[in-house]
C-alpha cells in the first residue's frame, strides 16, 4: 500500500466539477437551442456513444499494455455483472423511475474510468475529463428528455431539470473519488477498474444510447455522427 | 518474368509475387469462410430472429474491435491521414450503397418481395466486402501480426454474414449449395480488392494510415448501418410493446464480449 497524495487530487476535482456542470447544461441546451428536438436528441445520443466508445477503447488499450492478463479477464467478469445490474435497475416499480435509474447506472463506469485514469495517468485523465464532460452534456439532455416523455405533460422547470441532471451524475463523482483513492493506495487496482469501466461503458452505449439514437435519427445519421464524435476522440487521444 | 513482375507489382522479383499471392490467398480464405455460414442450415431451414440477432451482434463486436485496431495502427503513423482515410472510406461505401439503391437490378429468375430481400442482402454484403478486401490488403502493409489479426477477424466476421445471407435465402427455397455459393460470392470482392490495396500501400508507404483509416471507416459504417440495427431489430421483438428506448441487454452483452475477445486476440498476436 502507498501513501495517498491528496494534494494531487486537484485535476480530479477540476474534471468532476466540469463533468457535473456539463451534465446540468444538457437540459438547458435541449430547451433553448432552436433545432428540431428529435434530431437534436438523436444526435446527442450518437455523440455520447461515439465519444464513449472511443474513450473506452483508449483506456482498455492503455490497461492491456500494462496488465495484459488481468485486464481482459476483469472485463469479461464485468459483463454478466452489468447485465444483471442493468436488467434489475430497468425493472423499476414505476416507469418514471427508469430514466433516473439509468442515469445513475451510467455514472458508475464513467466515474470508474475518470478516477482511475486521473490516478494513473494525469495527462490522459485530463483528456478523458473533457471527453466525459462532452458526453455528460449529451446524456444530461437525453435523460431529461426521457423523463419528460414518460411524465407526459408534467414537464420540469429548467432549473429543476438541470438540478436533476446534476444529481443523476453523483455516482460519477462517488465512483471517481473511490477509484482514484484506491489506485493511489494500490496501483495494481487500476487494471480491474479500467476493465470494468471499459465493459460498463461499451455495454451501456450499446444497450441504451445507440438504440435511442437509431430511433431518432436513423441508421445513416447515427453512423455519421458516431464516427465524427469518435474521430474527435481519436484526434485528441491519438496525440 | 522477373522484370514483368517488377513492372506490374512495383516490388522486387518473385518475393513480391509471393507476397501478392499470399495476400490473395488470405483474402480468398476470408471469402470462403463466408460459405461456412450456410452450414447450420443443413440441419434447420429456419433460424430464430433472436439467434440471427446474436450472430449480428457478435459480428458487430468483432468488426468494431478490428476497426479500433486499424485506427490505432494508423494513428502511430499519422492521426490526420488516418481520419482522412476513415472519412473517405465512409464516403465511398455510402455513395456505393446509394448508387445501387437507385438502380434496378435483377437477381436470377427470382421475383417479388422475396427476391428484393434476397438481392438486398447479397448486394449490401458484396458492397461492403470491397472495404473488407481493402482491410485485408492494407493490413499486410502494417506487419504480420496486424495482417493475421485482421484476416482472421474478417474471416470470423464473415461466417455470421454467410449465416445472415443463408437465413434469407434458405427459407425462400434456395438449396444449401446455393446458400453457400451466394455467401462466398458476396465476399469475392475481398480477394479482388486485397492485392491492389496491398500493392498500393507497399508502393506508397505514406498512404498506410490513409488505407488503414479507409478500411476502418468502411467497416464501422457497416457495423452501424447494417449489423447493429439488425441485431436490435431481432432482439427487439420481445420489447415491441415497450418504449422506443427499450433495452437491448443480449445485444449489448454479446457486442461487449466479442469486442473484448477481439482486443485480446489482437494483443496476443502483437506479443
Amino acid at each position: 500500500m502507498q501513501t495517498v497524495d491528496l494534494a494531487g487530487a486537484r485535476p480530479l476535482i477540476t474534471a468532476l466539477a466540469s463533468a457535473l456542470g456539463a451534465a446540468a447544461l444538457g437540459p438547458a441546451l435541449m430547451r433553448l437551442l432552436p433545432f428540431n428536438r428529435t434530431t437534436l436528441l438523436g444526435a446527442m445520443g450518437a455523440v455520447a456513444s461515439g465519444v464513449m466508445l472511443g474513450a473506452a477503447y483508449l483506456i482498455m488499450a492503455t490497461s492491456m499494455e500494462s496488465w495484459p492478463g488481468i485486464t481482459p479477464l476483469a472485463a469479461v467478469i464485468t459483463v454478466p455483472i452489468i447485465f444483471v445490474a442493468h436488467r434489475t435497475m430497468r425493472a423499476a416499480p414505476s416507469l418514471e423511475m427508469v430514466p433516473r435509474r439509468m442515469a445513475l447506472l451510467h455514472g458508475i463506469p464513467e466515474g470508474l474510468a475518470l478516477g482511475t485514469v486521473l490516478a494513473a495517468h494525469v495527462p490522459l485523465g485530463m483528456w478523458l475529463g473533457i471527453t466525459v464532460a462532452l458526453h455528460n452534456v449529451a446524456e444530461g439532455a437525453l435523460f431529461d428528455a426521457r423523463a419528460e416523455e414518460v411524465a407526459g405533460a408534467q414537464q420540469h422547470s429548467l432549473g429543476r431539470a438541470s438540478y436533476l441532471a446534476l444529481v443523476d451524475k453523483l455516482p460519477q463523482v462517488v465512483f471517481a473519488l473511490g477509484a482514484w483513492l484506491l489506485v493511489q493506495a494500490a496501483p495494481v487496482a487500476s487494471a480491474p477498474l479500467f476493465a470494468s469501466a471499459f465493459a460498463g461503458l461499451v455495454y451501456l452505449v450499446i444497450a441504451e444510447l445507440l438504440m435511442e439514437a437509431y430511433e431518432r435519427i436513423g441508421r445513416v445519421g447515427v453512423a455519421l455522427t458516431v464516427m465524427a464524435a469518435g474521430a474527435v476522440v481519436a484526434a485528441l487521444g491519438g496525440r | 518474368m522477373s522484370d514483368l513482375v517488377q513492372h506490374w507489382f512495383g516490388v522486387q522479383g518473385l518475393d513480391g509475387l509471393r507476397a501478392g499471392i499470399a495476400v490473395f490467398v488470405a483474402a480468398l480464405f476470408t471469402a470462403i469462410a463466408t460459405g461456412f455460414g450456410a452450414i447450420p442450415f443443413a440441419f434447420v431451414r429456419n433460424m430464430s430472429p433472436r439467434t440471427m440477432g446474436i450472430a449480428n451482434a457478435l459480428a458487430a463486436g468483432l468488426m468494431l474491435g478490428a476497426s479500433f485496431g486499424l485506427v490505432a495502427e494508423g494513428a502511430r503513423h499519422g492521426i490526420g491521414l488516418t481520419l482522412a482515410g476513415a472519412a473517405t472510406g465512409l464516403a465511398f461505401i455510402l455513395l456505393t450503397q446509394r448508387y445501387l439503391a437507385d438502380h434496378d437490378v435483377s437477381f436470377g429468375d427470382i421475383q417479388g418481395a422475396s427476391a428484393q430481400r434476397m438481392l438486398l442482402i447479397v448486394v449490401v454484403m458484396t458492397v461492403h466486402s470491397f472495404a473488407e478486401g481493402v482491410a485485408v490488403g492494407v493490413s499486410f502493409g502494417g506487419g504480420a501480426s496486424l495482417a493475421t489479426a485482421i484476416t482472421v477477424a474478417i474471416a470470423v466476421h464473415n461466417i455470421p454474414e454467410g449465416l445472415a445471407i443463408s437465413a434469407v435465402l434458405r427459407p425462400r427455397g434456395a438449396s444449401l449449395l446455393a446458400c453457400a455459393w451466394w455467401s462466398v460470392f458476396s465476399s469475392l470482392p475481398q480477394p479482388i480488392m486485397a492485392v491492389p490495396a496491398y500493392l498500393f500501400v507497399e508502393r506508397f508507404a505514406r498512404a498506410l494510415p490513409f488505407g488503414l483509416g479507409f478500411a476502418a471507416g468502411a467497416m464501422v459504417y457497416v457495423v452501424l448501418v447494417e449489423l447493429l440495427p439488425e441485431a436490435y431489430e431481432a432482439d427487439g421483438e420481445e420489447h415491441a410493446k415497450g418504449p422506443v428506448w427499450a433495452p437491448m441487454s443480449t445485444v449489448a452483452a454479446t457486442v461487449t464480449l466479442s469486442l473484448v475477445a477481439m482486443l485480446l486476440f489482437q494483443r496476443a498476436l502483437a506479443t
